[in-house]
């Protein structure tokens, strides 16, 4: 049920997030013209590099282009552009051998994300090919793209394109702290899943010591003077999907950073799943410049902004990251709180705080939010569709964040309910109904009142409150479930904020 | 990795806390460790005791100061009765056997509907002063929090239900904390004992291996150690065992009863029919009535006693929990990974069997 829940709760939020871009269309419009134009030229440059890619790719690369662009919410008027831009991830990455500057890595991190974020696809490669990036990148990072501790389970777990990576903050710092990266991975990635297995289980080590890791990231990086920019905040919905896109495009941001503080012999192992092998396949197709280059000017706040503090340095860029990496955790801190006057109950629609000025803007995550609708309508068995199994269980590192706000006016409102419904079945004034149905809800039960106490017709009122009951308690336990991550990862960071836990694990 | 976040950390603490002005650092500096200690399980247990306790005080003013509408009703009801069965005396004014017994049988039986339904509405024998003594609250708030929910006492005023679900929305969660931090704390203590133990019946065997011997074997002690269930299962057998012969001196219960009270409390059930703390009817001059002298100390102290004994009994149901889940944990995995072996060992062989050995050995190659 909480799955179930969970679906619906992402397909509502999707729909309504599609309605939002229709005031950024012109914009949309605007900015794709002017990417079309570098887009041109970007493709002729990289058109002697791309040739090496193999014949068997366009394929998928154009399925993925269109799909990406739906994503974008691309006009498919410019598809004609859009086809061209396939190139533009590998491109980006060779650009980078030439010392294309930082501006190619910008666009380069920007379309990355801008991939990420529509595809939300695992970014696993082979190890080799992870060198291979690493070269052609240029930068004398020993970081790749590829590393998406998200993805990197040997579990065939299925990723959707919705789900927050919760593993992402374990992994994703694994590697600049963590000599011993792959065992700890293998170790992490088991305790998790087991964790996923069984509800009941309680946080284990592994969250703590990311949040701690992040923050001190953050937090060196603030002393180094990196201010983070005000995003906005994303709205709780939004943020499940922010966070898997900033998971990604902070990914190889971040990596390269800490890889550039300390330099990392040994690369996080990779696992082949499914969305590995596609993936590495994929991301020679890209989203197109034109997408890199629309979400600075789509981000109408805080680009600018951003632009101006970040130009042309790599610092900054991971700097936000990882500040928003801590801001992004669905542990939500009350950092977010204060920069961002928006919290929980936002629309998905609500801008999501980019990590870096390549970030996608408010609008982009709109109409990403939008795109993956649409195409999900397109084709309901997209590539987001197979990634999705709903056969199986989601690890818990994918759980979407579904608001706690919204699981407590749920419940609350079905006690309410309960109490006019039990009014009029069986007699009773409101608060003794509403008094009966939270002490069962509760499973109290006190046995002071209960129902068909002196009833003409005892079976329907005994089988009225036993449906009332039944479905009472599982979206209980459902809420429970859905929340109780949140409300743990909540308290353990504003325990962490005061200062009360330190390296210690949590007890609660 | 942790020595290195620990030491990045301090040193960013150390920034941190060298800025600040030190009045408001050492009040910020108690506040955390304050909070750190109420996050412990000292802290945490101390928490939901003065929860219970507060909320008993809560309780019982505003439940013990309502009047029973009931009661007022109850004795209209009973006075117009016997002025009713006066009338029909007067009426006949004969010894007339049969009309006075149709007569009075009617009334008799107006009287008991009305009476039960009087007591439906929550009629009860004593004035809710009486009843919601300050031991009664605590078990009240014990019920509420920890699920249990006896029923013999159940908040009647309007305020007294509000005041019960909000307070079984703060509690429960806190219930719950404790429950498992607690579990956690018993569950690794008795696994030191038992490990403890465990080495120490090893080690008395083994005293005589050679050193080969025991170096083979330190691995072996090093392995996890995993307490079995049936471990877990003697020791809450004796706590239930010792609550049972504890309630049945107190309450004068039979063994059985006692059991069945101590069993259904500790599984969150609590139907109410057993309740500590009753009180009692001495016999004075030929009739029952209440001993009011009983509400003293001796059944405060026993009501307090029972709830102690409830709270450290989810404890040990929780660390039990805790342990026995690990154990199956174990199990299942140890299966998972046997079962795994037996259908590769049996796919080989299969393999082996139609002559398909080339696939299979790229096949286990690439998995393996």
């Amino acid at each position: 049920m909480a799955s179930s829940f969970r679906f619906i709760y992402w397909r509502v939020c999707c729909y309504i997030c599609t309605r939002e871009p229709k005031r950024n269309q012109r914009r949309k419009m605007m900015m794709r013209r002017q990417q079309l134009q570098q887009q041109q030229l970007a493709l002729q440059d990289r058109a002697g590099r791309f040739s090496g890619r193999s014949q068997g790719q366009s394929m998928r690369r154009s399925i993925r282009t269109s799909q990406r662009s739906a994503d974008s919410g691309i006009d498919p008027y410019y598809e004609g552009a859009g086809m061209s831009h396939a190139y533009s991830d590998m491109d980006c990455r060779y650009a980078g051998v030439n010392g294309g500057g930082e501006q190619y890595h910008q666009q380069q991190q920007q379309y990355y994300d801008e991939r990420e974020k529509m595809r939300g696809r695992s970014l696993n490669y082979t190890p080799s090919q992870r060198r291979e990036r690493e070269q052609m990148r240029g930068y004398g990072h020993t970081g790749s793209l590829s590393y998406d501790p998200r993805y990197r389970n040997g579990y065939g777990r299925n990723i959707d394109r919705h789900t927050v990576d919760r593993d992402r903050f374990p992994r994703y710092n694994e590697p600049p702290f963590d000599n011993d990266y792959d065992e700890d991975i293998e170790q992490q990635r088991l305790p998790r899943r087991e964790r996923m297995r069984e509800r009941e289980d309680f946080r284990s080590q592994t969250p703590p010591r990311d949040m701690r890791h992040m923050r001190y990231m953050s937090e060196d990086r603030q002393m180094m003077g990196e201010r983070s920019p005000r995003y906005q905040r994303a709205g709780p919905s939004s943020r499940v999907q922010s966070l898997d896109r900033r998971m990604h495009r902070r990914d190889p941001v971040m990596i390269e950073f800490e890889q550039e503080q300390q330099p990392q012999s040994k690369q996080p192992p990779m696992f082949c799943n499914k969305y590995a092998c596609d993936d590495e396949l994929g991301d020679q197709q890209q989203p197109s410049p034109r997408e890199v280059k629309r979400s600075p000017n789509m981000r109408s706040q805080s680009m600018p902004r951003q632009q101006s503090r970040y130009g042309d340095r790599l610092m900054p860029p991971q700097t936000n990251s990882l500040r928003d990496n801590r801001n992004i955790a669905p542990y939500n801190n009350d950092d977010i709180d204060a920069d961002m006057p928006i919290r929980k109950g936002r629309k998905p629609s609500r801008p999501a705080p980019s990590p870096s000025p390549r970030i996608m803007s408010p609008m982009g995550f709109a109409i990403h939010r939008q795109a993956r609708h649409l195409a999900s309508i397109m084709d309901e068995n997209s590539m987001y569709g197979d990634n999705w199994d709903y056969g199986d269980r989601p690890p818990a590192s994918q759980i979407r964040p579904v608001p706690i706000w919204l699981c407590v006016f749920l419940v609350i409102g079905y006690i309410i309910g309960g109490g006019f419904l039990f009014q009029k079945w069986e007699g009773w004034n409101y608060l003794d109904s509403v008094y009966f149905c939270f002490i069962t809800l509760t499973t109290i039960g006190f046995g002071d009142i209960v129902p068909n106490d002196n009833k003409a017709n005892p079976e329907l009122s005994i089988a009225l409150c036993s449906i009332y009951l039944l479905f009472g308690i599982a979206l209980l336990a459902m809420s429970f479930n859905l929340v109780q991550e949140e409300v743990i990862a909540k308290v353990k960071h504003v325990a962490r904020r005061l200062g009360i836990i330190k390296d210690e694990e949590v007890d609660d | 990795m942790n020595r290195q976040r620990s030491s990045v950390r301090s040193s960013r603490g150390s920034n941190s806390t060298s800025n600040g002005s030190d009045p408001r650092e050492k009040f910020k500096d108690c506040c955390r460790k304050f909070a750190v200690f109420m996050c412990t399980q000292v802290g945490v247990g101390a928490l939901i005791i003065s929860y219970a306790l507060i909320g008993a005080l809560i309780f019982e003013a505003i439940e013990g100061k309502a009047n029973n509408t009931e009661i007022v009703t109850i004795n209209e009801t009973r006075r117009i009765l016997v002025s009713e069965l006066w009338e029909v005396v007067e009426d006949y004014n004969t010894l007339n056997t049969t009309a006075f017994i149709v007569r009075v049988n009617d009334l008799l039986f107006n009287y008991q509907l009305n009476f039960t339904e009087s007591v439906k509405r929550g009629y009860e024998q004593k004035p809710p002063g009486e009843i919601w003594t300050y031991p009664a609250s605590l078990m009240f708030c014990l019920s509420v929090f920890s699920m249990i929910g006896y029923g013999n006492i159940v908040p009647k005023t309007k305020w007294g239900k509000v005041l019960t679900m909000v307070y079984a929305t703060f509690g429960i969660p806190l219930y719950i904390l404790y429950f498992v931090s607690m579990g956690k704390v018993l569950a690794s203590t008795f696994k030191w004992v038992y490990t403890w133990m465990h080495d120490c019946s090893n080690d008395s065997g083994n005293a005589n291996s050679s050193e080969e011997g025991s170096s083979l074997q330190l691995p072996k002690t090093k392995k996890k150690i995993i307490v079995p269930s049936t471990a877990c299962l003697w020791v809450i057998s004796i706590y239930i065992a010792g609550g049972t012969v504890m309630f049945a001196e107190w309450e004068n219960w039979s063994y059985t009863n006692s059991a069945y009270f101590v069993s259904t409390s500790l599984c969150k059930i609590g139907f109410g029919d057993f309740n500590v703390g009753k009180t009692r009817f001495i016999e004075k001059n030929g009739t029952m009535i209440a001993d009011l002298n009983d509400s003293s100390a001796e059944n405060h102290s026993k009501l307090v006693i029972n709830f102690i004994f409830i709270l450290f009994g989810m404890a040990l149901v929780a660390m039990c929990y805790i342990l026995m889940r690990e154990e199956v944990r174990e199990k299942y995995r140890e299966i998972k990974e046997d079962t795994k072996m037996c259908m590769e060992d049996v796919s080989a062989k299969f393999a082996k069997c139609f002559g398909t050995t080339n696939i299979d050995d790229e096949y286990e190659e690439k998995y393996f």
